[in-house]
């Protein structure tokens, strides 16, 4: 009815060491046998974290049970491969490989997965060591001053700033040079100031506004002279004399 | 399980394999151990009481797969416990000592099945049926040897005498219609005897035996318990002569004592308690528990007390009962919805001490619902609407007052009562939707047929609903029930609807808020439902429209509607289906050709079928998966298009090649088309296969058993550089896929897979793998991505993509269950919510997880610990700041001027 396309493609990408795809010869898949594999977890004393410690055989075909000296046999194994890890909330062990041959030998190496041939032999009985506790919590960020100094907004803001105040500070001793400063800084002031206003400006006209709106009152003479704002006092000393003047004249 | 509402603290908890072999098949307690067999007899272990940690544990010497065991407590000697396991028989002794074992001659047509103790032999009893006989083996029980065996001629075949017959102390009793056969056989002889010595006692009953049950048994007294057709109870006391002290001349007698009132469901349980040997007769009555105290007497029973119980909701029957008299009389029952309870008899009544949902750790389908809308944003819906420009503006205005005028009450409400109502409120907060909908209900259905209402906030049960006659459908072995959100909460003038389905053509369909029962969406179908479909349609009032496939291939719309209604009338409509019979996947054209028809036959458009492979199973994308952009921006900004087919599904099969070798095979299929997209083929792997499809991508993990290892296949597809047609997708479009693939080694096993969804599908996906050990991990997509190259291009670099390892580095970090393992996981949920970056989990099987994850760390809201104080002094300061700056920098400017 409909032709099916089968697209068969190469399947794997795994790569592997080409010395390891021999299994352990004496090793059959088929187990049988009956045998038990067995070992110790060592904890610190005093740590009652056995209860919840666990131990799997080919990630749970076979489950252990710790004895309370955190000895552990488990019974019933058919001769072939196994991994062997020791599974507890509070505590990493490393996994370990155990091969039964059909004789009933038994010898302990390192898994690796990636050569899963390589034999480097471990102690048998097993000892399972703890790696110490997992740690299963990123590291909460702390506020700290270095970071925020350090930060390149930070610096970026801090630089110019700096130039500002240190180069006035160098021009000011060459005249030549503190003239070409002046002219600059007036080919910039009306740029800086007139179209786009000063956000302290903004601020200090929200926030202190009613004093700032007082010089234009004072020019209508309705009031005495801001001491505060030094140019509104210079601004508003010269329509007051001319009010004076007025008055004498009338009088 | 976890219940978080019931005060049950359990000291520890052992938790055995998933397997066969965890499968416990008897406990003996002792004094301070439990001596539990498992596994049909091929292990045996104890574990103390204290801290459920082994003492012993053995196993016997030869392996099998057994079938059938029979575990016996020799009577005469407490300590020694006989297995028999189909062909082999063990003796252990309580102390961890193997006392012998035997390996009993295996033949097909024998079969061993039940064992029993004297003083001096262990006792076979297994089945012959080429030759029609009952043997009786006797093995010497020092030694195990076998001595002498007897045979009978036997009527029954293997099923019925499992069924029919059983062991009690030392003798073997057996029903056949209205008679029940006492063999207090092997009493006679240690003596070389011949044949037919075994003559049974027969007890001759008025109607056929339902069952009996051998509800005691001690050296001197056994008590059975008879059922008959007509609900008649018959029990019978056997005692022992004294005289013959520890010889096996002693035979049983019996007496018949008084029978009982009917009830058919009834359940009996006997324990000593001050001397008296008590019988407890309970049966369930609608939500209520009855038990009937009784003393058995020497030749008489006298009823003492009866006792009843009210169940806070209904359980169904009793399953089980057990009743301890230790220190207090306690009886401990299972009920037919899974539920444990503990009833305490005292002076003044029984009263109900626990009551947990053990069926919790039997779900079978999931799912999350939203919150309701609370009255306020619900009035905030009705600001918009209505047609003419007045009317609008009318509305808008009447609802922001009265939504002013609720604000301002609620205020007043708030100062004047404070805390006197605030439990209530807390209670009413936990059913209203949050700001980010981040708490929802999960509605989840289990195995037994018991429906839960779960807070996700919490973990507390909202409600609970008990549907006693409801079967699951089978799916590839595994229970499953299609569960349907027909309604959401959306629509606030209508209650929010979900449905489940069982096999037996029912339709239940409840309020996901309350569980309570909408009856007229509650039928039985006069069909056969074999396949469930959700229409993307609704009806009038809201509802989703379901398209039920019949096992004769009609469609049926439910609730009753015309299929036009419930079928998209710009795009066609395909459906599959699966036949497990022809190992066939079939597609069907849906065609409507009236406009009032409600029901349809199919018309088959292709068919792909499987030779010489089964197919295990079959993976759909979810239906939340939502694919947020069409392409991959690659290093020098051209983009590689996705190939989003959002009709394919993944097919898993199994099979043995020529060369005797097990292969594991993986297809995607258009289900439109019938056209295979992808083909993978893995030779010696170990299923079961985890697969996920999502968006343009594939995930599967087996064992490889070459290697030994769990590994990890993920395969992209790809339209390539240019899009075939960028407004729409359409299974007919002549696309091939590119494909890239990559295998990765997994660290663990894998007991269950899931991506996470987040609503708009902006965040990045990550792959959430429950494994044997109790872990949860959280593994970015970044890591299993099928592009990583071999190789670093300064392209790949500019992308992001990280160098490719074989090796699945996993980090404790990635653990999102930290300490809190859990185990024996079967599948995980996962749902969006309202805020991006966020996806909630839902493990569950034997224990139940909830969290939230953030694929792409958060980055729509603010941390947990965001220093608000902080941010709030520094805006003053500067404000401040700035005001002062302003004074002197005027300050200076005048002194300036005036220079």
């Amino acid at each position: 009815m409909y032709n099916i396309l089968f697209i068969w493609l190469t399947v794997f990408t795994v790569i592997v060491h080409s010395q390891s795809s021999h299994d352990s010869p004496a090793i059959t898949s088929e187990g049988n046998g009956s045998y038990k594999i067995e070992g110790k977890i060592l904890i610190p004393p005093g740590d009652n974290s056995l209860e919840t410690t666990r131990v799997l055989i080919d990630d749970g075909q076979y489950i252990g049970i710790p004895q309370v000296d955190g000895t552990f046999v488990v019974c019933g194994i058919p001769s072939g491969s196994y991994v062997v890890s020791v599974v507890s909330p509070l505590h990493v062990f490393e996994p370990v490989r155990v091969d039964i041959n059909v004789k009933g030998k038994i010898r302990a190496r390192k898994v690796n997965h990636i050569q899963p041939g390589e034999v480097v032999t471990m102690k048998y009985p097993l000892n399972f060591e703890t790696h110490g506790i997992p740690n299963y919590f990123q590291k909460r960020e702390v506020y700290r001053l270095t970071d925020v100094i350090m930060n390149p907004m930070f610096l970026t803001l801090l630089v110019p700033l700096l130039l500002l105040l240190v180069l006035p500070k160098l021009a000011s001793t060459d005249p030549e040079i503190q003239r070409d400063f002046q002219q600059a800084s007036n080919m910039l002031q009306p740029n800086f100031n007139n179209p786009i206003p000063d956000i302290s400006d903004v601020f200090a006209n929200f926030l202190g506004g009613p004093k700032k709106s007082k010089p234009p009152q004072i020019q209508g003479g309705s009031g005495g002279g801001s001491s505060t704002s030094g140019s509104g006092g210079a601004v508003s000393a010269a329509p007051k004399r001319k009010t004076t003047d007025q008055t004498k004249r009338k009088s | 399980m976890r219940n978080y509402s019931t005060p049950l603290v359990s000291p520890w908890r052992r938790v055995l394999e998933s397997n066969a072999l965890g499968k416990i098949d008897r406990i003996i307690w002792f004094e301070n151990e439990a001596l539990v067999v498992s596994g049909n007899g091929r292990r045996v272990r104890t574990i103390r009481y204290t801290e459920g940690l082994e003492l012993w544990e053995l196993a016997p010497p030869v392996i099998h797969e057994p079938k059938h065991s029979h575990i016996i407590k020799n009577h005469r000697d407490s300590g020694t416990i006989h297995i028999l396991s189909d062909d082999l028989l063990w003796s252990v002794s309580s102390y961890g000592e193997m006392l012998w074992s035997v390996e009993l001659p295996s033949k097909s047509t024998l079969k061993n099945l039940f064992l029993l103790s004297t003083s001096q032999f262990v006792v076979v009893i297994s089945l012959d049926s080429n030759i029609n006989q009952l043997i009786f083996t006797y093995h010497e029980k020092v030694h195990g040897t076998k001595t002498s065996s007897k045979s009978i001629r036997w009527s029954l075949d293997l099923n019925e005498t499992k069924k029919s017959c059983t062991t009690a102390n030392d003798i073997f009793l057996c029903s056949i219609k209205n008679h029940l056969s006492i063999y207090n056989s092997p009493a006679s002889n240690s003596i070389q005897s011949t044949t037919d010595d075994i003559v049974p006692e027969q007890l001759t009953f008025s109607d056929s035996i339902e069952n009996y049950k051998v509800i005691y048994e001690t050296n001197t007294n056994i008590l059975v318990l008879v059922t008959l057709i007509n609900n008649d109870k018959v029990l019978y006391k056997f005692f022992r002569q004294q005289q013959a002290t520890s010889s096996d001349n002693s035979n049983w007698e019996y007496i018949q004592l008084e029978i009982f009132t009917k009830y058919p469901n009834s359940v009996y349980s006997v324990a000593m308690e001050k001397g008296n040997l008590i019988l407890i007769q309970a049966y369930a009555t609608e939500q209520k528990l009855n038990f009937q105290k009784y003393t058995v007497n020497e030749r008489s029973i006298v009823l003492s007390r009866t006792y009843a119980v009210e169940l806070p909701e209904l359980m169904g029957d009793i399953e089980y009962l057990q009743y301890h008299s230790n220190n207090s009389p306690l009886a401990t029952l299972r009920m037919n919805d899974g539920s444990l309870v503990v009833i305490k008899f005292g002076e003044h009544g029984a009263e109900l001490i626990l009551h947990r949902d053990e069926s919790l750790s039997a779900i079978v389908s999931a799912e999350a619902f939203d919150l309701s809308l609370s009255i306020g944003q619900m009035r905030i819906e009705e600001e918009f609407g209505g047609t003419g420009m007045l009317s609008m503006f009318i509305r808008r205005i009447t609802t922001q007052t009265s939504q002013l005028i609720s604000f301002v009450l609620k205020i007043v409400d708030f100062i004047i009562h404070r805390h006197k109502n605030q439990d209530f409120m807390e209670k009413q907060a936990a059913l209203v939707r949050d700001e980010f909908n981040l708490n929802k209900i999960l509605v989840v259905v289990t195995s037994v047929g018991k429906v839960f209402g779960i807070l996700t906030q919490s973990g507390n049960i909202l409600w609970k609903q008990f549907y006693n006659d409801f079967t699951p459908f089978d799916n590839f072995n595994q229970p499953s029930v299609p569960l349907f959100n027909i309604r959401t909460a959306a629509h606030y003038t209508h209650q929010p609807l979900a449905s489940i389905y069982s096999q037996n053509t029912q339709i239940k369909t409840f309020n996901p808020y309350t569980g309570d029962n909408v009856a007229n969406l509650c039928t039985t179908l006069p069909y056969q439902i074999r396949r469930v479909f959700v229409s993307s349609q609704i009806d009038e009032e809201f509802k989703k429209v379901l398209l039920l496939i019949d096992k004769k291939n009609k469609v049926h719309t439910f609730p009753s509607v015309p299929l036009i209604r419930a079928l998209g009338t710009t795009t066609p409509t395909y459906i599959y289906l699966f036949d497990k019979t022809e190992q066939a996947f079939n597609g069907y054209h849906l065609t409507v050709n009236d406009n009032e028809q409600t029901s349809t036959d199919l018309q088959e458009v292709w068919r792909v079928v499987f030779k010489n492979e089964d197919v295990v199973n079959i993976h759909t994308r979810l239906s939340t998966d939502r694919v947020h952009s069409n392409g991959i921006v690659l290093g020098d900004r051209s983009v590689l298009y996705k190939y989003v087919n959002p009709n394919l599904i993944a097919v898993v099969t199994e099979g043995v090649d020529y060369q005797k070798v097990p292969f594991v095979n993986l297809y995607l299929v258009d289900t439109v088309t019938g056209s295979i997209k992808l083909a993978r083929t893995h030779k010696k792997v170990k299923p079961p296969v985890h697969v996920i499809l999502a968006e343009n991508w594939l995930l599967y993990t087996y064992y490889n058993q070459r290697y030994r290892r769990y590994e990890a296949v993920s395969a992209a597809l790809f339209e390539g550089y240019t899009q075939y047609n960028f407004s729409s997708f359409s299974s007919f479009d002549p696309i091939v896929p590119m494909t890239e693939t990559k295998a990765y080694i997994l660290p663990y096993g894998v007991t269950a897979i899931q991506v996470t969804t987040t609503e708009k599908g902006i965040t990045a996906k990550d792959i959430i793998m429950a494994t044997p050990n109790g872990m949860l991990i959280e593994i970015p997509w970044m890591f299993i991505d099928p592009r990583r190259p071999l190789d670093m291009t300064q392209m790949d670099r500019e992308e992001g993509l990280i160098m490719y390892t074989p090796e699945l580095m996993i980090n404790y970090e990635y653990v999102i269950n930290y300490y809190q393992f859990v185990y024996n996981i079967r599948s995980i949920h996962t749902m969006a919510t309202g805020l991006e970056s966020t996806s909630a989990v839902f493990a569950y099987g034997l224990d139940l997880f909830y969290t939230r994850v953030f694929p792409s760390r958060l980055f729509d809201q603010l941390k947990d610990d965001f220093d608000f104080m902080f941010i709030g002094w520094a805006t003053i300061a500067f404000v401040v700041g700035s005001y002062f700056a302003r004074r002197f920098a005027s300050n200076y400017t005048t002194k300036k001027a005036w220079k």
